[in-house]
C-alpha cells in the first residue's frame, strides 16, 4: 500500500474533498432555486411582490361605474379621493358585483349603500381645512369656532354642519348658500335611496342624532 | 542559485554563471516574458469581454414587459417619485392609505409627514404626524406669531440608485428591480436589521408583525398593474407624483423638467429616485 507519509497526504486530500462536497451540498440546499435569475436575489420574489393583494380602493374602482362623478366634482375637490369621505366601499362593490351578475333588464340594480355616507362630515372637512401651522396660506383653512360665529349656520352643533352651506363635491364659494340646498339634497339621494320628496332627509337624521 | 550548495550541479551551475553575461539568460527571460505576455493578455481579454457578456445578459433578461404582459413603450421603464412640498397640507391621508394597503403595524410607517417650523430667532422645530389624522393639532402648541415660516415634508423610501441598504444585506434579501424599485424579499430576510442601520434616510424598519425588514415598495403590486402607489392615489393636493422618468411624456418627467428639483442628502451620493421640490438646507 502507501508509505506512511503518502497515506497522510491521502487522508488530508480526502478530508479536504469531504469539506468541499459538504460545502457545495449545504450551498445547494440553502440557496433558493431562482436565486441569481435576475441578479443577486431570489427571482421568484419579484413575482410574489407583483402579485400581492391590492387592498385600497382605487379611483378607477369608483369611476368604473360612476363615470359621471368626475363631472360632478368641482375643480377644488377634483383630486380628493372618494374613499376619504365615503370609506373604502368594499361592501358596496361586492354587493354591486353580485347584483350585476343577477341583473334583469328593466330592474334597477340594488347595491348595498350602508356606510357609504359619512355621519360626521365636520371631522372629515376639518381633517384638511382646520387652520394648522405648516399649511400653505393659499390652502383654505378655518378656525372652526370663529367660522361658526362668522357664518351663523342653522345648526352649528350638527356633525353635518358644513353641508348646511357647502357642497362637498364642489365646495367652490360661488356655489354656496341658496343654491346649495337643492344640490345638497341631490347628493344625499343615492344614500337615502329615497323618493324625491325626501329632500330634507340629508340633514335631518344627522341633526336629530346630534340633539 | 548558489554555486556552493550543490556539488553535482556545481559545474553546470557555475558554467552558466560564468558565461559571458547575458545571452542565454536574456533569451530565456525573453521567452518567458513573451509567454507571460500572451497569458496575461489572453486572461485579461477574457476577463474584460466574457464576464461583461454574462452581466449584460443577466440585465437584459431582467427588462420585463410588466407583470401582466403589457408591453412597455420600447424603452426601459425607470420609475421615479416626486414630492412637491409646497403643496402638502399635512392631512396624513397618504400615511393611512399606505398602512391600509400594505398592512403596516401600528406605530410603524413606510411613509410619514414631517413638519418644519422656522422661528424668528433662527431655531427650527421639526415634528411629525405619527398618528395620522389630526395629529398635528395634538402636538405641543406653537404660537403662530413666533413662526417665520413652516411647511410639511412627506418622507418615504428614496429608492436610491446606489443603495447602501442592498450592499449590506448578508442573505441577498434586499434587491433592486430593473425599474429601479428597491424591494425586500420577505421570505429570504432574516431580520438582522443591517439594512435598517445602513439606510441614511431612516425609511427601513423591522416589521413587528413579520420580524423582517420592511420599507416602502412604491406599491410594487399596484404599479406593476398600471396603477399608482396608494399614497399618490389618495393625495388630495397633488403633492405626490409617480411615473416613468424614462418617458419624456409622463407627468413626472414634465414636472421634473419644469421645476427646481432636489434630493435628500445628495452629498451621500446614493442618487435617490425620490425627488423633492421646495426643500431647504435644514431638511434632511
Amino acid at each position: 500500500m502507501f508509505s506512511r507519509d503518502t497515506l497522510h497526504l491521502w487522508i488530508l486530500a480526502g478530508a479536504l474533498a469531504l469539506v468541499g462536497v459538504g460545502f457545495f451540498t449545504v450551498r445547494s440546499l440553502t440557496i433558493p432555486p431562482s436565486f441569481g435569475q435576475f441578479g443577486h436575489f431570489r427571482g421568484a420574489a419579484l413575482e410574489t411582490a407583483a402579485n400581492k393583494e391590492r387592498k385600497l380602493t382605487t379611483r378607477g374602482d369608483c369611476t368604473a361605474c360612476h363615470d359621471t362623478l368626475k363631472h360632478e366634482m368641482g375643480k377644488s375637490h377634483e383630486r380628493v379621493h372618494c374613499i376619504e369621505c365615503h370609506g373604502d366601499g368594499k361592501a358596496h362593490m361586492t354587493s354591486c358585483k353580485d347584483a350585476k351578475a343577477a341583473a334583469k333588464p328593466g330592474v334597477a340594480l340594488t347595491c348595498d349603500k350602508t356606510d357609504l355616507m359619512p355621519t360626521n362630515i365636520k371631522d372629515i372637512c376639518l381633517h384638511c381645512h382646520q387652520d394648522t401651522i405648516g399649511r400653505a396660506k393659499k390652502h383654505p383653512q378655518i378656525k372652526f369656532d370663529e367660522h361658526m360665529k362668522d357664518n351663523d349656520p342653522k345648526d352649528p352643533k350638527s356633525p353635518m354642519v358644513c353641508m348646511q352651506c357647502h357642497i362637498p363635491h364642489d365646495p367652490d364659494p360661488s356655489n354656496e348658500p341658496d343654491g346649495a340646498k337643492e344640490d345638497k339634497d341631490d347628493e344625499a339621494k343615492p344614500a337615502e335611496a329615497a323618493t324625491p320628496t325626501a329632500a330634507p332627509a340629508a340633514a335631518t337624521p344627522a341633526v336629530g342624532g346630534a340633539e | 542559485m548558489s554555486c556552493s550548495g550543490n556539488k553535482g550541479a556545481k559545474d553546470t551551475c557555475c558554467e552558466t554563471q560564468n558565461q559571458p553575461t547575458g545571452l542565454l539568460d536574456a533569451s530565456e527571460s525573453r521567452r518567458e516574458f513573451l509567454w507571460d505576455a500572451v497569458k496575461n493578455f489572453t486572461f485579461g481579454a477574457l476577463t474584460l469581454t466574457v464576464i461583461p457578456m454574462f452581466i449584460e445578459k443577466a440585465d437584459a433578461e431582467e427588462v420585463h414587459t410588466g407583470k401582466d404582459g403589457k408591453e412597455t413603450k420600447g424603452h426601459t421603464v425607470i420609475f421615479g417619485y416626486l414630492v412637491d412640498t409646497t403643496k402638502c397640507i399635512g392631512c396624513g391621508g397618504c400615511m393611512l392609505a399606505c398602512k391600509k394597503e400594505n398592512d403596516v403595524p401600528d406605530g410603524q410607517f413606510r411613509t410619514w409627514v414631517e413638519r418644519y417650523v422656522y422661528y424668528a430667532d433662527g431655531s427650527v422645530r421639526v415634528d411629525a404626524n405619527l398618528k395620522g389624522k389630526f395629529a398635528f393639532s395634538e402636538l405641543p402648541p406653537i404660537n403662530p406669531k413666533e413662526v417665520l415660516k413652516s411647511f410639511f415634508v412627506p418622507k418615504l423610501c428614496n429608492h436610491c440608485t446606489d443603495t447602501p441598504c442592498i450592499q449590506v444585506c448578508p442573505v441577498g434579501a434586499s434587491y433592486k428591480t430593473k425599474e429601479g424599485v428597491v424591494l425586500v424579499d420577505y421570505e429570504q430576510c432574516i431580520g438582522c436589521a443591517y439594512c435598517v442601520q445602513a439606510c441614511p434616510f431612516g425609511t427601513r424598519f423591522i416589521n413587528t408583525k413579520t420580524q423582517t425588514a420592511d420599507k416602502c415598495t412604491w406599491c410594487y403590486h399596484r404599479i406593476q398593474h398600471g396603477e399608482k402607489p396608494a399614497c399618490v392615489d389618495v393625495c388630495p393636493t397633488g403633492t405626490r407624483t409617480f411615473g416613468d422618468i424614462n418617458d419624456p411624456e409622463s407627468e413626472i418627467s414634465k414636472a421634473l423638467a419644469e421645476n427646481r428639483i432636489d434630493v435628500l442628502k445628495s452629498y451621500l451620493g446614493t442618487r435617490p429616485k425620490t425627488r423633492y421640490i421646495g426643500l431647504t438646507a435644514e431638511v434632511v
